[in-house]
């Protein structure tokens, strides 16, 4: 598989630690996978809808899988899963939640968005790289 | 004489009063309004340059100027000079010139300095108790005074009752006045303390939505630092070569299981929280779904392998939040399994056992058991017996404040170290569908 054919993740999350753990995560499991992480919700929709910095569809592809934390500064996860689901260009894309929130508030407003999949965080190297990978397997 | 030879002596304009007056009695029950009518005709009928209707009322108390005429002759006396024109302060008969009272009778000095020079009292009695008294003053001659008697002496009878009826009355008004006060008071009192409770309620409410925004921000905040410490750690110990100093090794260790341990903390504490919060409906559940739920948890997190397991086959149905009745038999069958000791059989045995009053839960083990001094300090938030066994120290505490919430008991037996230990509890409120009875 060439780089160019390699599918696309969009992760929006603000914690830069957990931003590499995601990173090394893919590395480790999926190889040719293209990531592109954005620090918040509104560069998320930026990159989306390829405003400013993300106009250049070859550095910024459509992705095939949107990875979102929920709390994020500007522009929340909800927010932007929000606007995702209802637009009919983005609808299919699937989209995962990954928090440290397992608050069934989060976990029931993010079904009532339509989101794919809600993973909580583990507090465990190994099992955080099992998620990554589980959610590769399931949605890519 | 016959009372009808009497009429005939009066004067026309005296028998006109006469009518007017008793027609006036049977029109008013305000006795200020009577005894303006009174004193107005009397006034007209004797020439009196003033007249006084004074209401008699008991000691302690001073009498009542009812109506004075004119009005602004109302203050010729004081209201202390006029109690002296009452009969019990100055009996006896009292028409007379006031040159003709003695020096020392008490009259006199009042009657002088209002410049008074002739008066006549007349008592005005209703079945033998003294209703008022009338009292005219400046009279223009002898002669009318005895006409003017006469007719009093007359109208006494049904202007006494009048009077009487109207001063009961005006005392009923008043205490009717007085009751509607007390009522609107306490109404008022009412009100307030409605206020001060829905004020309460409100700060309740505050409270609680405090309390669940710092869950919230618990197990959101406080565990997005802990995914970065563990995580990094496991990525950087993870890069690292495999023949690493055996020292740096368990040095990680240490952070990550640190970390890991703190995350359980939290996930305990949160939940403490969210148990007297938080109820999730009272759908009924078997006993057994329960246990095998705890246990099926349990023997995922490989925790009881090589241990014995027996579970009561019949129970009743617990009504509550599930997930909160399975904390209860998950944290109780842990605890048995992690102090099992050096036993060579280890065994958990789960039963209810049902008496008269109570239904009763045990879960009783075989392992270490329990020293009596140690017994009651098993259940305090971080209390641990053993420091080298994997928990925290908040799963007992979890399990007496759920079986708190259901209003439950629980007590721990063992005979000693090595003896096993049962833990008993019951769950009254779980025992009752308030979906059915209320």
């Amino acid at each position: 598989m060439t780089s160019e054919k390699a599918r696309v993740i969009l992760h929006a999350e603000d914690e830069p630690a957990h931003a590499t753990l995601v990173r090394v995560a893919l590395q480790r499991t999926f190889g040719e996978v293209q990531l592109r992480q954005v620090d918040d919700g509104r560069a998320a929709l930026d990159y989306l809808y390829r405003r400013g910095a993300y106009a250049d569809t070859t550095v910024s592809p459509r992705p095939d899988l949107i990875l979102l934390d929920l709390r994020m500064p500007h522009v929340g996860g909800l927010e932007v899963l929000a606007v995702v689901k209802n637009d009919p260009e983005f609808r299919t894309i699937p989209v995962v939640v990954l928090t440290t929130s397992d608050a069934a508030e989060d976990r029931s407003k993010a079904q009532a968005c339509g989101v794919d999949a809600y993973r909580v965080k583990p507090v465990d190297f190994g099992k955080f790289v099992a998620i990554i990978n589980e959610i590769c397997v399931t949605w890519l | 004489m016959s009372s009808t030879d009497n009429h005939q002596q009066y004067s026309p304009s005296a028998q006109l009063m006469a009518i007017e007056v008793i027609s006036e009695l049977l029109l008013s029950t305000s006795p200020h309004k009577l005894g303006e009518a009174l004193t107005a005709h009397l006034r007209e009928l004797t020439g009196a340059r003033t007249v006084m209707v004074l209401a008699h009322r008991p000691e302690p108390d001073l009498d009542e100027l009812l109506y004075a005429s004119p009005q602004r002759r109302s203050r010729l006396f004081s209201s202390a000079e006029l109690n002296l024109f009452c009969r019990d302060k100055t009996p006896g008969e009292l028409s007379f010139l006031a040159e003709e009272l003695s020096a020392d009778h008490p009259l006199q000095a009042p009657l002088l300095r209002a410049g008074v020079r002739s008066m006549a009292r007349y008592p005005l009695r209703a079945g033998g108790e003294m209703v008022a008294q009338l009292l005219l003053f400046d009279l223009p001659g002898l002669e009318r005074i005895a006409e003017t008697s006469q007719i009093i002496n007359l109208l006494a009878a049904p202007i006494s009752l009048a009077l009487k009826n109207a001063l009961a009355f005006r005392l009923i008004e008043k205490q009717a006045q007085e009751l509607e006060l007390r009522v609107e008071e306490r109404t008022a009192e009412l009100r307030q303390s409605e206020h001060q409770l829905k004020q309460q309620k409100t700060r309740l409410e505050q409270r609680n939505r405090v309390l669940r925004q710092f869950n919230y921000a618990v197990s959101h905040e406080l565990k997005t630092p802990l995914v970065s410490i563990e995580s990094s750690l496991g990525l950087i110990q993870s890069t690292l070569p495999q023949t690493m100093d055996p020292e740096l090794t368990r040095a990680f260790g240490y952070a990550r299981h640190a970390a890991r341990q703190m995350n359980r903390l939290l996930e305990s504490l949160l939940l403490m929280f969210r148990i007297d919060t938080e109820d999730t409906g009272a759908e009924g559940t078997p006993f057994r779904v329960l246990v095998q739920d705890a246990v099926d948890q349990l023997t995922k997190g490989n925790k009881l392998k090589g241990i014995k397991l027996t579970i009561a086959a019949e129970g009743p149905v617990l009504f509550g939040d599930r997930d909160k009745l399975v904390q209860i038999w998950l944290h109780l069958i842990d605890n048995a399994a992690k102090y099992m000791g050096d036993q060579k059989h280890p065994a958990i045995d789960i039963r209810v056992e049902r008496t008269d009053h109570e239904v009763l839960f045990l879960v009783r083990d075989n392992g270490m058991g329990i020293e009596k001094p140690y017994q009651g300090k098993i259940f305090g938030l971080f209390d641990q017996l053993d420091k080298t066994a994997d928990g925290m120290g908040l799963g007992l505490t979890l399990v007496k404040r759920i079986v708190d919430y259901y209003g439950g008991t629980i007590r721990v037996e063992s005979a000693g170290a090595n003896q096993g230990s049962c833990f008993c509890f019951t769950l009254p409120d779980a025992l009752i569908n308030k979906d059915r009875t209320t």
